[in-house]
């Protein structure tokens, strides 16, 4: 069956990541996003604590969310499926953990059969009888996972707040019928009793050598009738007294036959093997399939969890709106790492910037031209994988690819091997680059003089800029800065960090104009007069 | 006699050749290794060991391999193999059986395969009609085999015994420690619930005797050399109540004792020449791989060859998502030489080795590994690739280049195709020079077509037979190869420039980039 959590129509894996996901990662501080995800908490003791501390951590929704975060979604139509899953999983919280935990406690169960199985590999002889016999087991307990699973989807349907989860249960049960699971109660029940008690019959004619051939299974039935030892023996008697009156063709073994035991066994054995044959691509498919269900549930039970610590930190949550490339607009947008990592909502910014697709933040030191470009950049991500976004409104447009290149603090040495670097990783994003991409850069250039810096930056903008290309850069480099300014760009939008008349900071952007210094002196005072 | 599906004359049992030298430099033997692994009983290899001597044998298997592909005759001689492979397997066991009764129904199952396996080709071959002398030859032998009158026979009895045997049907009933025998009386089969189960699984096909395939358990007894003790009961129990059964087994064995012909197998194996590679072309055309019928001409000095490719090369790749490039290449009026000159790992050698390997197919009759080729009959291939000095032998590696290359020199006769590959690195460039400029002539004006993979632009002036290929970086990028080989001028080029130029990220060579990208 198609697991079809992460998508309406396709399962999740086979699409594409972002390019130079690590990277991505990195600059975005997103992996604070993941550990908060993956942390499940311990409900009872919550009360009366505004923070919480992890109980586990699940490396399966740490790994999901990852790799579901930084695969983009391609339409409008996908991002409002996977959303209404999203929401379907924050609304129902506890339904949610509850099926998270069984499909996780299936898949773990599932796993230790899986790996038996392949260990033992091809066996003959008494090593085939007891493969069959943890095959037959393995099959009881996959049975009992399937019906643990549609048991949670039945109480769980009871308080759907979105279609697509019903159609998802709906297509559960049609695949997983009763008809069907039935038959196949019956079927393994048949399987299990022809290892204790049961009768097997067994179909066979004579073949090339005179060897047996044309083996097949006719029944497995289990005999009620009394066994009365003797009328047996009488029956018995007379049986052999008829056989030597007529050439009748019937034999009959009965008791201990050392002769006999291997044969008999060597023959159920096979015939268990060969119905255990057509058991193999189904048991595999529940592998794959109770994996796949497992990932796709970690990520919206990881979804679910990020949700409740944003709630509990009063951080505003809303679920974005996919518009035109061109556009994009927010209110009250807080960067997330930063909140999850101080405990609490950081400074807000609000944003409207229609039909502009440069935007070049300068200012302040020390003003929150990073942490804002990171938050643009978070929320962005999360749009593009069908999250909720921390704003009050957001709204933007979907890019297949998003590029980031943030020049890190150990990065700044000034050499020609790290502009050598930087430069060639420009250059292999540029090698990728498509008219759906966005580029967050941020203090790029900055492993050169400025002079040069700004020739390389004025250059690379000029370029991407006249392609529509949408960049959102912070930069130090003012002389490029400002002659880009210069040139009024009719799609370009120029932010500096707000600074207040004595040099406070309020890490709100505001238009305006870049200007040449970049308050560095008032960070350095500030600094030198701490210390004092 | 028949001559056989290799030769066009009949030969006595050839000996025995081993790996030609140039099919480790030309990669040949990841090919044919492969093609032996799919052709597991046969020893196929000392087929593809050996070069047709004269260009009608080219032709003869050329036909051949079209006609069997042309009308899709693999299957059906792939069955006909089969049915001989089971009947050499009835044989053996035939041999090693101890009871009389068994020792005769292996006769007959073997008999059954082989007759069964001789008139499926015989039925195969009158509905094709052969064009191609070999097939034809074929029908005419296998029709003499199998018209006689004790061929008719034969199958006449063949299958008043199949009729006795399918009415010997029985069923086990057993539990734990009793067992109980006796003849089939339902039609009953419990994997019809597992058919219900998992409906898509299951086929409709069923074996002769009418039981689905998937319906059927392999015996835990088929590998036991003689019956075991169920076995030998219920062989007793039919014994007693059938025994015109085993009557009609023993008469059988006692008519027709000389059925099978040794000659048969023969042609069976000389088939899996055409069978595997079929099969590894059909695969290789899964992949994106053309092939195409290579034009053999006996005289005639033209040599064109369009998108040839290194099919060994492509083998290794076909999983991954690598392209295999391809070239285009031909020997103009008077020309003999290609001297291929370029950067390191610029596809020089894979050059070399594609147009090695056009050479070889197209010579042993398959189809060639481009687009459409047209060559000239060459009875032998001569290559030298350098190798990793030797250690055992104690010589440097000059002279042991030098060692290997005499004999090649020495047994040419004009209609050779050489492949010299990076000869004499290890010495001067002057001496490099001087010595490949002499190999050059020596194979030149034997009169043989050749190619020479070298660092040394100077040789492309080592006389008016040589033309200059030069395996071409990306113009646009000179740190990606295109692998693709051009006529050329042979040039030493370096690359210089600051770092944005290196990164080519300056605004002109940017926007170039990005328009080409289609931004």
């Amino acid at each position: 069956m198609k697991v079809t959590l992460l998508y309406p129509d396709r399962e999740w894996g086979k699409d594409r990541t972002y390019f130079d996901r690590e990277e991505i990662v990195k600059d975005l501080n997103l992996h604070i996003l993941f550990r908060a995800a993956a942390s499940l908490y311990d409900e009872e003791a919550e009360a009366g604590k505004t923070v919480q501390v992890a109980q586990e951590r699940s490396n399966e929704i740490m790994d999901m969310m990852k790799r579901v975060m930084l695969t983009p979604l391609a339409t409008p139509e996908e991002v409002h499926y996977r959303q209404q899953m999203v929401k379907e999983a924050i609304s129902n919280y506890d339904r949610m953990e509850e099926f998270y935990r069984n499909i996780k406690s299936a898949v773990e169960d599932i796993n230790k059969y899986a790996m038996a199985r392949k260990k033992q590999g091809y066996g003959s002889g008494s090593d085939l009888g007891r493969r069959n016999v943890a095959n037959i087991e393995y099959l009881e307990r996959l049975i009992y996972h399937l019906n643990r699973v549609s048991a949670t989807l039945d109480r769980w349907g009871e308080h759907f707040v979105t279609e697509e989860m019903q159609a998802f249960k709906d297509q559960f049960f049609e695949e997983y019928s009763p008809d069907f699971m039935g038959l196949l109660e019956k079927v393994v029940r048949d399987l299990r009793s022809s290892t204790l008690d049961g009768i097997i019959d067994v179909s066979a004619s004579l073949g090339p050598g005179l060897f047996m051939s044309n083996l097949t299974l006719t029944n497995i039935w289990v005999s009620n009738k009394i066994r009365l030892t003797f009328l047996k023996k009488a029956a018995k008697r007379f049986g052999k007294f008829c056989q030597s009156l007529f050439t009748v063709e019937e034999l009959v073994f009965e008791g201990e036959n050392q002769n006999l035991w291997q044969d008999i066994s060597d023959i159920k054995n096979a015939t268990l093997g060969g119905v255990m044959r057509h058991f193999q691509s189904f048991l595999e498919e529940q592998e794959v399939f109770f994996q796949k269900l497992y990932s796709q549930a970690a990520f919206l039970m990881g979804a679910a969890n990020l949700h409740r610590r944003m709630k509990r930190m009063n951080v505003d949550v809303c679920f974005p709106e996919v518009t035109d490339r061109k556009d994009i607009r927010f209110e009250g947008l807080v960067e997330l790492s930063l909140a999850i990592n101080s405990l609490r909502c950081p400074v807000d910014n609000s944003l409207c910037a229609d039909d502009k697709h440069l935007i070049v933040i300068t200012g302040a030191n020390q003003g929150g031209k990073s942490t804002y470009l990171r938050s643009i950049g978070i929320a962005q991500i999360m749009l593009q994988c069908g999250l909720y976004v921390p704003a009050k409104s957001f709204s933007s447009g979907l890019y297949g690819k998003v590029f980031t290149h943030f020049t890190r603090r150990e990065d700044s040495a000034m050499n020609s091997g790290r502009l050598d670097e930087e430069l060639g990783r420009m250059e292999r994003i540029v090698d990728n680059l498509s008219k759906d991409s966005v580029l967050f850069l941020n203090e790029s250039f900055a492993t050169t003089t400025e002079k040069e810096g700004s020739i390389i930056a004025a250059d690379i903008t000029k370029a991407l800029y006249e392609r529509g290309i949408r960049v959102m850069m912070v930069t130090h480099l003012m002389a490029f800065a400002q002659s880009c300014y210069a040139q009024h760009p009719e799609h370009a939008l120029f932010l500096s960090a707000e600074r207040e008349e004595d040099g406070t900071r309020t890490f709100r952007m505001v238009e305006q104009e870049p200007e040449l210094t970049s308050y560095g002196l008032d960070l350095f005072e500030e600094v030198l007069n701490k210390n004092a | 006699m028949y001559s056989g599906l290799l030769e066009r004359e009949f030969t006595e049992q050839q000996e025995i050749i081993g790996m030609p030298d140039f099919f480790l430099d030309l990669n040949l033997n990841q090919i044919v290794k492969e093609l032996q692994n799919n052709a597991d009983e046969y020893d196929i290899r000392k087929m593809f060991f050996r070069l047709p001597k004269d260009f009608e044998t080219v032709c003869y298997r050329q036909e051949i391999y079209r006609e069997i592909r042309g009308k899709h005759l693999e299957k059906q001689f792939d069955l006909f193999s089969r049915k001989m492979r089971e009947t050499r397997q009835y044989l053996e066991r035939h041999k090693g059986a101890e009871q009389k009764q068994q020792y005769q129904m292996y006769w007959f199952n073997a008999v059954s395969e082989f007759t069964d396996g001789v008139d499926l080709l015989r039925e195969t071959l009158v509905e094709a009609k052969p064009e191609s002398k070999g097939l034809a030859g074929l029908l005419t032998f296998v029709e003499e085999l199998c018209g006689t009158s004790v061929w008719e026979e034969c199958r006449k009895e063949k299958e008043k015994i199949k009729g006795m045997l399918s009415g010997l049907q029985f069923e086990l009933s057993m539990d734990g420690t009793n067992l109980k025998v006796r003849a089939r009386q339902r039609e009953e089969y419990y994997f019809d619930h597992l058919k219900k189960l998992f409906p898509q699984k299951f086929s409709e096909r069923t074996n002769a005797d009418g039981i689905p395939y998937d319906y059927l358990i392999a015996s835990p007894f088929v590998n036991n050399e003689q019956l075991g003790y169920l076995e030998t009961e219920i062989l007793r129990m039919y014994r007693k109540s059938r025994p015109e059964f085993f009557k009609a087994l023993e008469q059988f064995y006692k008519k027709f004792d000389k059925m099978i012909e040794v000659e048969v197998y023969r042609i069976e194996e000389e088939l899996q020449y055409y069978l595997t590679f079929s099969m590894f072309q059909k695969d290789m055309e899964a992949h994106g791989c053309v092939f195409s019928e290579p034009k053999v001409q006996k005289d005639g000095s033209a040599f064109v060859a369009h998108e040839l490719y290194d099919l060994a090369l492509a083998r290794k790749n076909r999983w991954a998502d690598l392209e295999v490039v391809s070239n285009s290449v031909q020997y103009r009026e008077g020309e003999r030489f290609f001297i291929v000159t370029g950067p390191n790992q610029g596809g020089k050698t894979t050059f070399a080795r594609s147009l090695g390997q056009l050479v070889y197919f197209a010579m042993m009759g398959f189809t060639v590994p481009a687009e459409s080729a047209v060559l000239p009959f060459f009875d032998n291939l001569l290559t030298h690739f350098s190798v990793e000095e030797s250690l055992e032998s104690g010589r440097g590696k000059l002279k042991e280049e030098l060692v290997r290359l005499k004999p090649m020199m020495q047994e040419i006769e004009g209609n050779s195709f050489v492949v010299l590959n990076e000869l004499f690195t290890t010495a001067a460039t002057y001496d490099a020079f001087v010595m490949g400029q002499k190999v050059i002539r020596h194979f030149a004006d034997q009169g043989c077509l050749g190619v020479y993979v070298t660092h040394i632009a100077e040789l492309t002036k080592a006389g008016n037979d040589v033309v200059s290929l030069v395996a071409l970086a990306d113009e646009q990028d000179h740190k990606k190869r295109t692998f693709r080989v051009v006529r050329k001028e042979a040039e030493g080029i370096g690359y210089a420039g600051d770092i944005v130029d290196k990164h080519r990220l300056g605004y002109d060579e940017l926007c170039k980039r990005l328009d080409e990208g289609g931004l």
